[in-house]
């Protein structure tokens, strides 16, 4: 694992992909794999890494599959590429899954909207904030870690 | 004889948190939460909207390779599908994920499938 002054930085890591969810869209992307523990059966997937998105934010059909979508969490408004949504903060039960070393299950916030049309994002508050991330994207390696 | 002016009441450390938070006002509304100290329990939903329990799990998944390999050379064949994928096999697509999972459930697979909506 990475070690940072001699200590470990990330204790788990996993090889991400870089092709999109939207192949329209020919611009790679880095989706890491991950798994909702509350969805029935099969649910490892992807999502999308995207430190610039203020919350992290789950496709409507998983919403759903979750049992999130009209949840009763605080109302929030984002925006997003689309416009401004209306949506609300739900806390979702979130594996990321190592290859290597340790998985990470969080209790993460995401926001919920049926307006959402897009996938699934990892975003910044509630979630990367609170872990420690690094990318050696040359190898397609997403190293993760929360803080000792 | 004038009526007097109504005071507003001030707004609760709950509910300045929650106005914060509609008006997207994100790191300002953290800041309270930061400051706010026993005025909000250590259980309460809005300090956990920020703060997310993080558990460490001694589970790694199955080498991907395969499933990558598939994605790459034939998910542009099933755009807007969901697709469940184990090696170099699909084992199965939908147009929904209900169905995707649904279905799942009755069909045995060496390992577990990864599932991907391909837009």
């Amino acid at each position: 694992m990475l070690k940072l002054n001699g200590q470990d930085f990330t204790t788990g890591s996993a090889k991400f992909l870089d092709e999109g969810e939207d192949l329209r869209e020919s611009t790679p992307k880095v989706f890491v794999r991950v798994e909702f523990p509350e969805l029935a059966s099969w649910s490892r997937t992807f999502a999308q890494l995207d430190t610039g998105a203020a919350w992290s934010v789950l496709r409507r059909d998983v919403a759903e599959a979750l049992g999130v979508i009209d949840g009763a969490g605080e109302l929030v408004r984002m925006r997003t590429a689309a416009g401004t949504l209306q949506g609300r903060l739900e806390r979702v039960p979130l594996t990321l899954i190592a290859d290597e070393g340790i998985s990470l299950t969080l209790q993460a916030t995401f926001f919920v909207s049926r307006q959402w049309r897009g996938g699934t994002f990892l975003g910044y508050t509630g979630l990367l904030d609170k872990l420690r991330i690094a990318l050696d994207s040359p190898a397609n390696q997403f190293y993760f870690g929360e803080e000792s | 004889m004038s009526i007097p002016a109504q005071k507003a009441e001030p707004l609760s450390l709950e509910d300045e948190i929650r106005a914060l938070l509609a008006e997207g006002r994100i790191s300002d509304a953290k800041r309270l939460v930061d400051g706010a100290g026993d005025l909000l329990p250590a259980g309460s939903r809005l300090r956990e909207i920020f703060y997310p329990t993080i558990t460490k799990l001694d589970m790694r998944d199955v080498d991907r390779t395969g499933e990558y390999r598939w994605l790459k050379e034939n998910g542009r064949n099933f755009r807007g599908k969901w697709v469940a994928v184990a090696g170099e096999n699909l084992v199965l697509a939908t147009d929904s994920l209900k169905e995707l999972l649904a279905r799942l459930k009755e069909i045995d697979t060496p390992v577990q499938p990864l599932i991907h909506h391909i837009g």
